[in-house]
């Protein structure tokens, strides 16, 4: 008992107010964020016709499972869409950790020669580009790559933006002191990094990893330019696809005769927004963990 | 050097061909199909799924015939409009369809398309004489046909879409007027106090006024058909502030709802909900036609009607023939082999059924009265979206609102000829080259934005007031340039056209 009342720190005046504060603001963001998911899942469980006639409410005014029966009803087509999004996604983050954290690694190196002309090249990067035709032109005419899988992830792979943060992150937590006397011992490179820098990377690899995995997963450009086939649409372009199509019909249809198909209802987009946020929803907690460490301790450090 | 001889050569030849062709019966030239060629066939839209399934029953034909193969790619209706004009940055397709609706007439200014004349008279006059010269002219861009038309004519005319059933019902008139609609919505009202009338302002309904309207400019000028080269400025004249003032009494009176310009739900959806009774603004006799299935179906004892704007003076004009066309890109190597695949694609009944509705008796089936009946939602009703290839010939109408959208046409046909009015629209050629005056034109549009829509959609305290202001903000954006730059356009289209 007694023991239990000495933990409790009284707290200030200031304190409190701090407290009351800065939970309201945080709890009033909080708010901001959910409410409209919230009025997202509602409204993919309301019936059409009541979205329609009285609008989005935060509890289903007439429940239906009718938008789901729509978007499962022929369930080959989105389930090769996830498949896929899931493909590119494993390999394009395993592939993507691999040559960033390389990279990084040669980078951080004190001996590379030529540490510093490849550095200012990364760096080139983020400032110029070659631009969206000719960046097209070369995958698809000089490579002749399009319509493949290996187009859709093998862009994806790294950016000079997560080369430069593992860089930092490295830098911050292997000293070169250690790196040294490995290479005394009779390590080579790769033996110091797999064996010395990997085991002492894992907020590093956890944060760049969702970065990675978060840009596949949301990714629906590259299918938009390369796909040239439904099979190897990413779940995010599948489905905004159909309601770009919807827009596309709708507009047309004023100047042209042509037909239009069973365009989505309202319903059918928000349990579209629910069936592709999902996964990533499940996936967040897992990772956060270190997430929240990796930005920081790469922020501070750098 | 050598080349160019050799180019000027074969031009001339082909032009001597040419007049030739326009001499007599002509006669195709005799083609050399010994090396196959793989042609790419660029189109709008989504792929179906049954694409390469249909696409080798197409290619087996086509390689029998002539040799060729056609591989369909499809933009997909992402960013389709930035896609098409990167596959023809980028070279990759052979065919392609164009429409005006998508910047044909920019692209083709651009040199996007190849010019065809002497390929159609050299690979398929037979294909060409088969089209009225006022279609293939309405494709001509700086005097040379850079596209080939649709054979199905197709008409779009605006009209009103209104609830017949209520009609009968409360005893209204047909909306065949602006008194009349008002009558009819007025009639509504007060039978069905808080039903929704209207889901669109003021600038529909004006279509019952400006019947015989050749064009409008984006800067407020107006061209009348029996003048079409005389501009009138229709912003600054007294039926501008008559309209308004009608924009005023019906919003006033309710007709539809005061947050309309916030309002971005689509009215159509609205109308087939039971939350609108009238559609006056985008409406054509497809989507009539479309929707009279759909009550059919959801709301039996609904009966939607469709009155065209323009069809007492005669002015229900085809389509233009650049709004559903195909033409061969600039990079094609084999345009000589396009062309004779184009001429099959429409013309061979068997192709042309495969482009249109997949394989008979897989994916569709004639049913007794002629009409098309899908057996496999994995080829639709014109399932490549290859709508410039209708040949009205094969076509088969989809289901009973096809059927009654050709009888439209044809009733409009009927129309036309009974009042000698052309049968294609001679304006539609025309396109607008802002590059001079674009800042102009963006300011311009601001003000119609923040200054005209309130104003359209009667939302105004004092229209007078409302419209000397619109008047004084337009001219301070310059529309003044705007409007000289347009009308000198549009005189030379005229002049170049013989349009007087």
């Amino acid at each position: 008992m007694q023991a239990e009342k000495s933990k409790k720190i009284k707290l200030s005046r200031a304190d409190k107010t701090f407290n009351i504060l800065a939970f309201s603001l945080v709890g009033i963001a909080a708010i901001i964020c959910v409410l409209p998911f919230v009025l997202v899942v509602s409204g993919s469980l309301t019936d059409n016709y009541v979205i329609l006639t009285e609008g989005y409410s935060l509890w289903p005014k007439q429940f239906s499972l009718d938008a789901y029966k729509t978007i499962f009803g022929n369930p080959a087509s989105i389930l090769q869409a996830y498949k896929m999004t899931i493909y590119y996604t494993v390999v394009g983050t395993a592939a993507g950790l691999f040559v960033t954290t390389m990279t990084a690694y040669v980078v951080s190196r004190k001996e590379f020669k030529y540490r510093n002309v490849v550095t200012f090249l990364l760096y080139f990067t983020t400032i110029f580009g070659g631009g969206m035709i000719p960046w097209y032109l070369l995958y698809a005419n000089v490579l002749n790559l399009k319509g493949t899988t290996f187009v859709i992830w093998f862009p994806g792979i790294t950016s000079s933006f997560l080369v430069i943060l593992m860089r930092t992150f490295i830098t911050g937590s292997v000293p070169d002191a250690i790196a040294e006397s490995a290479k005394m011992d009779g390590a080579g490179q790769f033996t110091i990094f797999t064996k010395i820098v990997m085991p002492v990377l894992k907020p590093g690899l956890a944060t760049v990893g969702l970065f990675l995995a978060l840009g596949y997963w949301n990714d629906w450009y590259r299918s938009s330019l390369f796909s040239t086939s439904s099979d190897t649409y990413e779940l995010q372009f599948y489905l905004y696809n159909m309601l770009s199509a919807s827009t596309a019909l709708k507009d047309l249809t004023v100047g042209t005769t042509i037909s239009i198909d069973n365009l989505p209802t309202q319903s059918v987009k928000m349990a579209m927004a629910v069936v592709v946020t999902g996964p990533m929803l499940l996936l967040y907690p897992f990772v956060q963990r270190y997430f929240v460490s990796g930005i920081t301790v790469g922020a501070v450090k750098g | 050097m050598k080349k160019k001889v050799a180019g000027v050569v074969l031009s001339t030849v082909a032009m001597a061909a040419g007049m030739f062709a326009g001499c007599g019966p002509a006669k195709a030239a005799e083609q050399d199909y010994s090396e196959q060629v793989d042609l790419v066939f660029y189109l709008l839209g989504d792929a179906p799924a049954g694409l390469d399934r249909v696409e080798e029953e197409i290619n087996k034909i086509l390689l029998e015939k002539v040799n060729a193969t056609v591989d369909f790619q499809f933009s997909t209706w992402t960013d389709w409009t930035e896609k098409y004009k990167l596959e023809l940055t980028t070279g990759g397709a052979d065919l392609i369809y164009t429409a005006n609706w998508n910047s044909f007439g920019q692209l083709a200014q651009s040199g996007a398309f190849m010019a065809l004349d002497d390929l159609l008279d050299t690979v398929s006059p037979d294909f060409k004489a088969m089209f009225d010269s006022a279609a293939l002219d309405g494709c001509r861009v700086n005097g040379q046909i850079m596209t080939i038309p649709c054979l199905w004519k197709q008409y779009t005319p605006n009209g009103i879409e209104y609830r017949a059933d209520l009609c009968e019902k409360y005893d209204l008139p047909e909306p065949d007027s602006i008194e009349n609609l008002e009558a009819y919505l007025k009639g509504v009202q007060e039978n069905e106090p808080g039903q929704g009338l209207m889901a669109n302002d003021i600038v529909g309904v004006l279509g019952y006024k400006y019947t015989t309207r050749a064009t409008n400019s984006g800067y407020g000028q107006s061209v009348d058909i029996a003048t079409p080269q005389q501009v009138d400025d229709y912003w600054f004249s007294d039926d501008f502030v008559e309209d308004m003032k009608l924009a005023k009494k019906w919003a006033d009176q309710g007709f539809w709802s005061r947050s309309i310009l916030s309002d971005t739900s689509d009215a159509g959806e609205k109308y087939d909900n039971g939350q609108c009774v009238a559609l006056v603004f985008g409406m054509n006799p497809n989507k009539y036609a479309t929707r009279v299935e759909t009550f059919a179906a959801t709301h039996p004892d609904w009966k939607t009607a469709y009155y065209t704007y323009n069809e007492k003076d005669g002015y229900v004009w085809a389509t233009a023939p650049t709004a559903d066309a195909t033409a061969i890109t600039r990079d094609c190597k084999n345009p000589e082999r396009a062309m004779k695949v184009l001429e099959l694609l429409v013309t061979d009944k068997e192709l042309n059924m495969l482009t249109q509705y997949g394989v008979a008796g897989q994916d569709y089936e004639e049913t007794e009265d002629g009409l098309y009946k899908s057996l496999n939602s994995d080829f639709g009703y014109e399932g490549l979206n290859a709508w410039s290839l209708r040949n009205p010939e094969y076509k088969l109408p989809n289901g009973e609102g096809g059927k009654l959208l050709q009888e439209m046409f044809d009733h409009y046909e009927e129309v036309i000829n009974e009042k000698g009015t052309p049968s294609v629209d001679p304006y539609s050629g025309f396109n607008e080259d802002y590059s001079a005056y674009s800042a102009e034109k963006a300011a311009v549009d601001d003000v119609v934005n923040e200054y005209l829509k309130p104003l359209q959609a009667g939302l105004v305290e004092d229209v007078d007031e409302a419209v000397a202001t619109f008047r004084e903000k337009v001219t301070a954006a310059g529309v003044d340039v705007c409007k000289e730059g347009w009308a000198k356009q549009w005189v030379a289209f005229c002049e170049e056209n013989g349009l007087k």
